[in-house]
């Protein structure tokens, strides 16, 4: 249906449908009509005509028998009412013509019409061909031409007229009621129309399409309304749940907020602690170096003490008396020396007196010098303190050792004191790329700890090793022998809080792990078990070749 | 039909003037070998012979239904075996046609036609008045034939031969003449 105009309004496809549909009835059933009625006209017609022939030919049976001329004219005469016969004349047995009517035959010879009674068409003509016979005997023909043609066209035209007329009067009638009918069906639908233009303009979903019949529209009206309910409802719900949503948004937001807060509390308090441990460290560190400095001036007391001593108990003044005598002999110091007694003893005393200040200088000087190297001693610690104690956060490249070695130094005097054999196992590795004080702390921390957890035991022995421990890292482990570590808390001893110590913080060793992994490095722990020792293992990431600080310290190989 | 009343006035003129002609010439006894009186004899037998096709009688007038036409002659015979000739070619439908001269009273009832001569114009009466009742085509060529009962009468129009039919009669005699016949006659001269 291509042809159909698509994009017209409703009311006029409807008009459109009822017109064309009636037309194309009527033509199709004109066109039956017409075709049965110019059948029928042509059957009557023929018929009629036979009809004719054969009326006019029982006539005329008399007057051929009698001769009757004039009776036969009259009797075709009577032909005169029937407009389409043009001509008729009644031909005898001999060829004779024997009465005729009408104008003439036309061109066709007599010779050549049919004797036999039928029809023949000749042009538009019709000729009748009827044997005239008295008694089976065949008295003469009679032949009757109509003018079929012009009655047929005549026909023809009047149909067509009537059809004209007809579809002209039915189309405008169709017309007429189906503009008036169409409202039953367009006018719902223009009705649902105008309420979905209306309810997308407003988009007011409150509205509904007033139900006008209970047929499909109807049911598309029901259901169009209850879609409308059902929008509404979902409408409703969603602005509830919209509404609900920003509620909970705004409260997450709020949440999130105070959770940031909270995690900058916490950020800070981490800070605080970390500063604190930091402080911790140089606590424990400023222990180890008073310690030894103590130590040290112990040496130095003993030596000032030794020196004072020895100036107390000196014999340089007695090189004084001697002066003095020699002053006194003024004169008859030659005699005194060598006729008095004393006079002759002097020399030798002089030379026994210069030989003990020597001694004695040589002693006291020796005991300078270790005096001297004390302080020097004392200096170096407290600068090497001083060196540890400077802000950190600054990476540079290392060796391990001399780090350990310091750590270790640190420790010396608690060690000591507690007999903890040390032994050191370096291997050669590279050099470290890490923040001294970090290392420090975390050493220091792991040894205090090593040191504490061989408290009760009888056998005290901490072995250091330093190897590579990969392509990217190497490896400081620190092996006790110590009262070891439950599995179940081989973790948890890095976590913050966490303590096995009476005084402990619990945060020594997770700010340890934390500053490892800040150098990009990690602290665990290994342990077989309770009693069976401890082995804290760092590993901190190498130096590379010619770079002067790594791109990202936190992402080791 | 007003032109049938033009054509019959005329016609009847000229019967009319035909019919007094014989008078005229003095009753003379037709002679069959003058040429217009044989052709018109030879016309008579001719219709005579054909009249049965338009023309039913009772069935119980025939025996059998090829029983033949029994054509009576009453009086002297003009047509000079003309009649008979004609009698000889014809044939009404399976019967053929018998020509008698009628010599009895007796004959007159067997016969289906009979043809009353000019010679017996006389005795005319009796004769109709014998045949009334015994279905029979009464056919004379005087005047005044048919209005004393004859049924139809030979009228003479120039050389053509027609003729005038009294159906009252015919009717009444139990014979009826077919309307195609009845068309072709002259309105009776009374």
């Amino acid at each position: 249906m291509t042809w159909f105009p698509r994009n017209i309004p409703i009311r006029r496809k409807l008009t459109l449908v009822v017109l064309v549909s009636t037309t194309a009835a009527l033509l199709v059933a004109s066109a039956a009509l017409f075709a049965f009625q110019v059948y029928t006209f042509r059957q009557n017609f023929m018929r009629d005509l036979a009809a004719l022939s054969q009326v006019i030919a029982a006539n005329s049976t008399a007057a051929i028998t009698f001769q009757d001329a004039d009776a036969a004219k009259e009797i075709l005469a009577g032909l005169r009412v029937k407009q389409h016969i043009r001509n008729a004349f009644v031909v005898l047995p001999s060829g004779k013509i024997f009465t005729r009517f009408g104008d003439d035959f036309g061109s066709v010879p007599l010779s050549e019409y049919p004797a036999q009674t039928g029809f023949r068409f000749m042009g538009a003509d019709l000729l009748q061909t009827q044997e005239i016979r008295l008694d089976n005997e065949k008295i003469g023909v009679l032949y009757l031409r109509s003018d079929y043609g012009r009655v047929y066209g005549d026909l023809l035209h009047l149909y067509m007229l009537t059809l004209a007329v007809v579809l002209a009067l039915s189309s405008g009638i169709a017309f007429a009621i189906s503009s008036q009918l169409q409202r039953v069906i367009s006018g719902p639908i223009q009705n649902l129309a105008e309420t979905a233009r209306v309810i997308a303009a407003r988009n007011d979903y409150s509205l509904r399409a007033e139900k006008m019949g209970a047929d499909e529209i109807g049911a598309f009206t029901d259901t169009f309304n209850h879609m409308l309910e059902q929008i509404q409802y979902q409408d409703a719900t969603l602005q509830a749940v919209q509404n609900t949503l920003e509620l909970q948004v705004k409260e997450q937001q709020h949440e999130i907020a105070e959770r940031k807060r909270a995690e900058e509390e916490i950020e800070a308090l981490h800070n605080q602690l970390v500063e604190a441990s930091r402080h911790a460290g140089m606590a424990e560190v400023a222990t180890g170096v008073l310690h030894n400095v103590g130590n040290v001036l112990n040496s130095v007391n003993v030596s000032s003490t030794l020196l004072a001593e020895r100036l107390r108990k000196s014999r340089a003044p007695n090189v004084e008396r001697a002066a003095e005598l020699l002053r006194d002999r003024n004169g008859g110091l030659a005699r005194w020396l060598t006729e008095d007694e004393k006079g002759r003893m002097l020399p030798s005393y002089l030379a026994e007196l210069g030989r003990h200040l020597s001694t004695e200088h040589a002693e006291m000087t020796t005991e300078l010098e270790l005096l001297v190297k004390n302080v020097e001693h004392i200096k170096e610690i407290v600068a090497m303190q001083q060196n540890y104690a400077k802000v950190s956060g600054f990476t540079e490249t290392l060796p391990l050792e001399k780090l350990v070695d310091d750590a270790l130094q640190m420790n010396t005097a608690a060690f000591e004191r507690h007999r903890v054999k040390v032994i050191r196992n370096y291997e050669n590795v590279p050099n470290v790329r890490v923040d001294k004080h970090k290392v420090l702390q975390i050493l220091v921390n792991l040894l205090r700890n090593a040191k504490y957890a061989m408290e009760a035991c009888r056998e005290r022995r901490i072995e250091l090793h330093i190897h590579r421990a990969s392509a990217a890292a190497v490896r400081i482990t620190v092996q006790d022998t110590g009262c070891g570590i439950l599995r179940e808390n081989l973790t948890r001893i890095f976590s913050h809080g966490f303590t096995t110590k009476k005084d402990g913080h619990g945060f020594g060793l997770h700010s340890g792990a934390i500053a490892a992994k800040e150098m990009g490095g990690i602290l665990t722990a290994e342990s077989e078990g309770p009693g069976r020792g401890a082995t804290f293992i760092l590993d901190l990431p190498i130096a590379e070749p010619n770079t002067a600080a790594p791109a990202n310290p936190a992402n080791p190989a | 039909m007003s032109s049938r009343f033009i054509r019959s006035g005329t016609l009847v003129a000229a019967a009319f003037f035909l019919l007094i002609a014989p008078f005229a010439r003095g009753l003379a006894d037709p002679d069959v070998s003058d040429s217009q009186g044989g052709q018109e004899y030879q016309k008579k037998a001719a219709f005579l012979c054909k009249f049965a096709k338009f023309v039913e009688w009772p069935s119980h007038k025939f025996t059998q239904p090829d029983s033949p036409l029994i054509i009576g002659v009453v009086g002297a015979d003009p047509f000079g075996g003309l009649l008979e000739e004609a009698a000889q070619d014809s044939r009404i439908n399976d019967r053929t046609v018998t020509v008698r001269h009628v010599e009895s009273m007796e004959e007159l009832r067997k016969c289906h036609i009979i043809f009353v001569c000019r010679s017996e114009t006389e005795r005319l009466g009796p004769i109709l008045s014998e045949v009334r009742g015994d279905n029979v085509l009464t056919v004379g060529e005087t005047e005044k034939f048919t209005s004393r009962g004859g049924m139809i009468n030979f009228v003479m129009v120039g050389a053509d031969v027609r003729f005038q039919i009294n159906d009252a009669a015919a009717r009444h005699a139990g014979i009826k003449i077919r309307s195609q016949l009845q068309q072709l006659a002259l309105p009776s001269s009374r």
